[in-house]
């Protein structure tokens, strides 16, 4: 069976290599990072930063020649993460301009000429639904969190006031050794060389330590809380969510069963799908997803609707959920969730891209990261009590938060049931 | 990549390509039509028969015993419809082929079209197209520009249809529609992944060979009457502007078309592309900006989308055009024809990995074609393109009188475009 090895540079960088045979090799670069760490002065700077380090058209070009290069990046709420691609043949070349781009220094006019893309990114993201619901979101549940006080509209606010020291700062402490992991998925990769190349490259960057977590509890919820935001579309974007405690492994596992079962996107046979578009015919497409950070966790239900249908929506999707805390699940139902589970797992494990991402930032979380093919096998060790307890105690009216962006001036839909 | 092509007796032809190496089977179920083959009384059918192929077969009478049973095997699902072509596809592990096969052809061929779930469906469709019309970077490039370029033709209509179209439609139209093209010399099926080529045939002889043979009519072509720049706009109140800025361009097999293909890519292909470069990071004009091919069996049109503040969309508009006449004076410089070529090749070896990216590759080529093209032999023609190739491509399609801007924004004057548009 193919095994996860690990390695650390002389910085403390951290190296993942996972040999899954495929034509090429992906990696992914993960810092922890992200508006949790931020001060107020500095709110929107991680996602600056993601744009920022890898902004070297030159090192970018010559890596676009050798094949993919730079796929995508992403700034999380907890880490800051870029994903790469090479030919097998074209890896070392790629790894040493990676590593280049990572240390490359951002001059002032570059800063300037990067500050006018990111504004027009907000501009879109100002008005994404998804972006906009996930901000709704979490200033009302995480109030008063880490989680809860930075937003799109905060960082556009922030993104004139911000300066090339203040960069240099906050790059001087989220870049270094020991706050960084990078994951490598492909087989016949020659690791004493990937590894010298990255000695040289990213092994310069000082040692520095990991941000440190500072776990706070969740807010408490008093009830059921709407919060919209009205926007002349036709449709109204809905997201349904559940703040919850930071969850132990097993319980961690009982979530993603449930939510796979409930509301899976790929999944037609999903509870979601079946009932709300298939029985009602009221939307296009309603799905599920858990969310996991340091000291909390999170599941969103999420839809677009017509205005009229989105209480109706809602007490359906409550309604599925009451089922479970009232009745529990039978053993057939929760035999198909674990095993739902378990074969999209197995599915993910020939999308070499989320293994790399998932290597990654487990290992930058948790300090060590399970074997992908171990990670598919544990769905099955997955418990119907722990899934119980979960739907029981966390996802219940009173802990629901229903964000809604679209025309919603003069609705405020209600749990009836 | 080594692939099989057999043909049975009633016409419908059957692609295996073996990935001994995968733990995965794809089997995909092609027809040649789509969006193109209806008329304005029918005008979403192609799409909405698609969604109704997935509500129920008389074996299977509801969509949750149609997706219960594959994705109890873990087997994702799902089917695209486009202008000239409609698919469907399992994914799933390579023993379940037989399975899979059973279920896939019992939805394409048995649906029941129970005029309760068309009534329902045409809800859910008109959800989807009022969920289209709020996002203004999907509306603009997946309707406005094609109304725009290619005008009252099947190919410019709305391939979701409109409201009015999606809640006319009978049980009757849908298997009238089927009659006529769901027929066996317009069907591929293509199956790739670890199999046994002679099993594959066998299965697919099973369930399919029985089906009665008929051929399908051939469409008129389309033939632009354009001969001079054209803009359409839709005012809305965004904080963005949405365009697509737009020129005719080659069918599908033309013989220059890798030679188009890499002068996409030079211009608006990835993060180091012209355009990317010169709009987004030297002038911070556009969040995005990037080029594209809508090609089809008689025409094509390349594209160029971008996302740009409302004060600057003439600073953009114009910048694009600049780029244009430049790879148009100038043949592409041989370290930039290299890396456009190396970007080619990487996409189609990248989407080659997968069984259902196999699929797709050859199911896309024999129903719109005919024909099969080997990665191999592909990857032979891109090699081959020079840099002159890709300047007279790009002196043949960048003029003046085949320019078209389609735009959202908060603008209701054309006029202030239209001076814009020269490439001269």
């Amino acid at each position: 069976m193919l095994s996860v090895k690990a390695y650390t540079l002389a910085n403390g960088l951290r190296v993942v290599w996972y040999p899954d045979p495929t034509h090429s090799v992906y990696l992914t670069l993960s810092t922890r990072g992200g508006p949790r760490f931020e001060q107020f002065e500095e709110f929107g700077i991680s996602h600056f930063f993601e744009h920022l380090c890898v902004r070297n058209p030159d090192l970018l070009r010559k890596m676009e020649l050798l094949g993919d290069g730079l796929a995508n990046a992403e700034t999380d709420l907890e880490d800051i993460s870029y994903y790469f691609s090479f030919p097998n043949r074209n890896l070392l070349k790629g790894v040493e301009l990676l590593g280049q781009v990572w240390i490359s220094s951002v001059s002032a006019m570059e800063f300037e000429k990067e500050r006018a893309v990111v504004e027009i990114e907000y501009v879109e993201l100002a008005t994404d639904p998804r972006s906009v619901l996930d901000d709704l979101f979490m200033g009302e549940a995480w109030r008063g969190h880490p989680l809860g006080s930075s937003d799109t509209i905060l960082w556009q606010q922030n993104l004139p006031n911000q300066t090339l020291e203040q960069f240099r700062s906050f790059r001087s402490r989220i870049q270094c050794g020991k706050n960084t992991v990078l994951s490598v998925l492909g087989d016949d990769v020659p690791m004493p060389r990937l590894l010298e190349i990255l000695e040289r490259t990213m092994g310069q960057l000082p040692e520095g330590s990991t941000f440190k977590i500072d776990h706070q509890p969740l807010p408490n919820r008093n009830g059921f809380t709407v919060v919209k935001q009205d926007c002349p579309f036709e449709l109204v974007h809905c997201l349904l969510g559940f703040p919850l405690p930071r969850l132990k492994a097993a319980e961690r596992l009982a979530l993603d069963a449930f939510s796979t079962w409930f509301g899976d996107p790929d999944l037609f046979s999903a509870v979601l799908f079946d009932r709300v578009r298939n029985d009602l015919g009221l939307v296009y497409g309603i799905s599920s997803k858990t969310e996991y950070f340091y000291d909390s966790a999170a599941l969103a239900v999420r839809w677009s609707c017509a205005r009229e249908d989105v209480e109706l929506i809602l007490n359906v999707v409550m309604d599925e959920i009451q089922k479970i805390a009232r009745d529990g699940m039978s053993r057939d139902e929760f035999q198909r969730a674990k095993e739902i589970l378990f074969l999209r797992r197995e599915i993910a494990l020939e999308q070499p891209a989320t293994i790399s991402e998932f290597l990654a930032e487990e290992y930058l979380r948790f300090g060590r990261v399970d074997n992908p093919a171990d990670w598919v096998r544990q769905a099955r060790r997955t418990r119907r009590p722990d899934l119980v307890h979960l739907v029981r105690n966390y996802l219940t009216p009173q802990r629901a938060v229903l964000a809604l962006y679209g025309p919603v001036e003069n609705i405020t839909p209600r749990i009836l049931i | 990549m080594d692939y099989q092509k057999d043909i049975l007796k009633n016409g419908v032809r059957l692609i295996t390509v073996p990935m001994p190496h995968l733990g995965s089977v794809t089997a995909m179920i092609g027809v040649g039509a789509g969006g193109r083959y209806e008329n304005t009384r029918t005008q979403g059918i192609a799409h909405f028969t698609e969604h109704m192929l997935f509500d129920g077969t008389t074996k299977r009478p509801t969509s949750f015993e149609i997706s219960s049973e594959l994705e109890s095997l873990g087997a994702h699902f799902n089917a695209f419809t486009d202008k000239e072509i409609t698919a469907y596809y399992v994914k799933a592990e390579a023993k379940n082929l037989s399975k899979v096969l059973d279920v896939l052809t019992d939805m394409v061929f048995n649906s029941k079209f129970d005029p309760k779930e068309i009534e329902k469906e045409s809800r859910v469709i008109t959800e989807e197209l009022r969920m289209y019309r709020d996002e203004p970077r999907t509306w603009v490039q997946s309707i406005l520009y094609d109304r725009l370029v290619f005008g009252d033709t099947p190919l410019g209509r709305d391939l979701i249809g409109t409201e009015e179209t999606l809640s006319s439609l009978k049980r009757e139209d849908f298997l009238a529609y089927l009659e006529e093209w769901y027929r066996p010399h317009n069907l591929v099926v293509t199956v790739a992944g670890r199999i046994n080529e002679k099993e594959a045939l066998a299965e697919v002889r099973e369930v399919l060979g029985e089906r009665e043979p008929g051929e399908v009519k051939k469409l008129p072509r389309f033939a632009s009457a354009q001969k001079e720049p054209q803009i359409m706009i839709e005012e809305r109140k965004t904080d963005q502007t949405h365009f697509v800025l737009g020129l005719r361009a080659y069918r599908r097999s033309h013989p220059k078309r890798e030679a188009l293909e890499i002068l996409i890519s030079a211009l608006g292909g990835g993060m180091s592309s012209r355009l990317f470069q010169e709009i987004r990071e030297k002038q911070g004009l556009a969040y995005y900006v990037e080029a594209g091919w809508q090609d089809f069996s008689d025409t094509g049109s390349l594209q160029i989308v971008a996302g740009v503040n409302n004060q600057k969309v003439n600073d953009a508009v114009t910048a694009v055009l600049a780029e244009l006449k430049k790879i148009k004076d100038l043949p592409i410089p041989v370290p930039e024809l290299r890396k456009a070529k190396e970007m080619l090749r990487g996409h189609l070896v990248l989407g080659l990995e997968s069984t259902n990216g196999a699929c797709s590759y050859f199911l896309g080529q024999e129903v719109l074609e005919g024909k099969i093209e080997t990665p191999e032999e592909k990857l032979k023609k891109i090699d081959a393109v020079t840099a002159a190739d890709v300047q007279k491509v790009a002196q043949e399609i960048f003029v003046t009188n085949g320019l078209n801007l389609a735009l959202i924004g908060p603008f209701s004057d054309s006029d202030r475009f239209r001076r814009l548009l020269a490439l001269s």
